[in-house]
């Protein structure tokens, strides 16, 4: 059935140049399930996440969601879906509220300006962030404050499909904590189909309902919550920081670091 | 033996040009395609109309006040030669109208808002916010370009006016303070051989030019490779690109007014 596998990755390839990013990656993420990617910097895990939306071009391989090919009907995937980038991507030309609500303003299901800032509004408090905040422009905020932004932007809407690159980097703990909390929320409330990108290990806890782990491009682990503390895997019980110990290049385990 | 090498790398040029060139032709044909279909964003075009054309009248007058000046002396002293004094103000106005003034505009646009657009729209392109334009159901031709391009090609022939007039006032000056011309007697010849065709030839001239810088200006930003240098490099091909591009079409259609 398409519907229940929501979104499926087959075999997917993609290179920059010489260098191979993405080595032959499959997945399937159901329907109201949360899939963390986690993975060593520069494992390609923004590019998995930009293939997947259709805004990156595969070398081969395919993303299709509920039986749709993305490359075939990005905009309307696109259409039901709240992205936040890593570095946020806020417009820097306009105000922080029209950043918000910049779908209901300029896209599909267009608002007047009064609702649209409204709604804008609705989000910031949603992400912990003043009113006040709604008329600065984006190089006004601090680093934490436009992911917060962009945050709210990404789930302005009421997405069917939401994707997190690094949510909660640069945030300070208390405030990723709620992050962390609030996307589970927005998860389990909206019914939404979520992929978060994290290195945050307290975030990974809080939303993941599966847990993929990228090395070099290729996926060295795949399992849920309770498999993820459990697991053998050397690279995975480091990354859980249940295994304090050292590991070589060719993933050997070495000599305790303490 | 090495000859026989020797058109592997013509080929290769070859079709690196041609790639690049049919990647700029469709780049102009889905251009030319955002215009003409909605939706359209008023709002950028007008915040366009602002930058391109109210932004550059100072430097479009200075320009053209000093060359009208420069010219009306440079005609002078080859016409004092063939006893052709009496001709200068129709000349400078000739001049002026068809090919300086337009070509003038043309390249000062080029540098003032030729080299903004490409930074800006690079700038966007590295930071992901061309991405986040797609994945909030707007389309960056739509969004970005459209609205420049048609803000450029309509307000670019008014600069030319504007240059027109300054160039021929710059003339004017040095013709009654240094070259002993009364105020009459110039404004008079101006007026007398100055055709309507003239006006024309050079007002189309401008709404090309400004297509051009648009054009470029976006094509090369959107294309820019990564980081500050990614935009450092737009800009400068931006401009080289607009410049060349702008002199060969005045060549062509200065070719078709003849
Ligand atoms: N547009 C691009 N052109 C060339 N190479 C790229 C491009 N985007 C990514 N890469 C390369 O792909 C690899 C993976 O990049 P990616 O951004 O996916 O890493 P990441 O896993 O998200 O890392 P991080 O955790 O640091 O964000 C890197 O080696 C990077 O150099
Ligand atoms: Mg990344």
């Amino acid at each position: 059935m398409p519907d229940r596998q929501c979104i499926e990755v087959d075999n997917l390839r993609k290179s920059f140049g010489a260098s191979l990013v993405l080595d032959d990656v499959s997945l399937q993420v159901d329907r109201g399930n949360s899939l963390v990617v986690i993975g060593e910097s520069g494992s390609g895990k923004s590019v998995l996440l930009k293939c997947m939306l259709g805004l990156l071009t595969p070398d081969s391989g395919s993303v299709v969601v509920e039986g749709n090919s993305v490359a075939t009907h990005r905009e309307s995937f696109l259409d039901r879906c709240g992205v936040l980038f890593q570095g946020g991507a806020l417009f820097d030309s306009i105000p922080v509220w029209q950043n918000v609500a910049f779908r209901r303003l300029h896209g599909s299901g267009r608002l007047s300006a009064r609702q649209a800032r409204q709604l804008g509004e609705e989000k910031l408090e949603r992400v912990g962030l003043d009113r006040q905040v709604a008329n600065l422009f984006p190089i006004e905020l601090s680093g934490g404050m436009q992911k917060r932004v962009a945050l709210a932007r990404a789930i302005a809407c009421n997405p069917d499909y939401l994707f997190f690159d690094e949510p909660t980097a640069g945030l300070d703990p208390i405030r990723s904590n709620d992050i962390s909390a609030l996307i589970s929320d927005v998860a389990s409330d909206m019914k939404v189909t979520t992929v978060t990108v994290t290195h945050d290990m307290g975030c990974v806890r809080a939303v993941a309902s599966g847990i993929m782990m990228l090395r070099q491009g290729r996926i060295s682990w795949f399992g849920d919550l309770d498999e993820f503390d459990k697991a053998s895997n050397r690279y995975v019980a480091r990354f859980s920081g249940s295994a304090q110990c050292a590991i070589d290049e060719n993933g050997n385990l070495g000599k305790n670091m303490d | 033996m090495k000859l026989l090498h020797f058109p592997v790398p013509v080929g290769m040029a070859c079709l690196a040009i041609f790639s690049r060139v049919g990647h700029a032709s469709m780049f102009l044909a889905a251009t030319l395609a955002a215009l003409a279909k909605p939706p359209h964003y008023f709002r950028e075009f007008a915040r366009a109309l602002v930058s391109i054309g109210y932004n550059s009248i100072p430097i479009v007058g200075l320009t053209t006040l000093f060359t009208g000046g420069a010219l009306a002396l440079q005609v002078f002293s080859g016409g004092s030669r063939l006893n052709a004094e009496a001709a200068v103000p129709s000349i400078v106005a000739i001049g002026m109208v068809r090919e300086l003034g337009p070509v003038l505009c043309g390249l000062m646009i080029a540098g003032r808002v030729g080299s903004a657009i490409a930074a800006e729209v690079a700038t966007m392109r590295v930071t992901d916010q061309i991405d986040a334009l797609k994945t909030l159901s707007t389309n960056p031709l739509n969004y970005l370009v459209a609205p420049r391009v048609a803000a450029a090609t309509l307000v670019l022939p008014m600069l030319t006016a504007v240059g027109d007039v300054v160039g021929i006032l710059g003339g004017y000056l040095v013709g009654t303070t240094r070259l002993g011309f009364s105020s009459s007697e110039y404004l008079g010849t101006t007026v007398r051989y100055l055709e309507s065709g003239d006006i024309v030839s050079g007002l189309a001239k401008g709404a090309m030019f400004g297509f051009i810088v648009a054009v470029c200006g976006c094509y090369c930003g959107l294309n820019a490779g990564k980081g500050a240098r990614g935009v450092g490099a737009a800009t400068t091909r931006s401009v080289a690109t607009a410049s060349i591009l702008i002199i060969a079409a005045n060549f062509v259609m200065t070719e078709l007014f003849f």
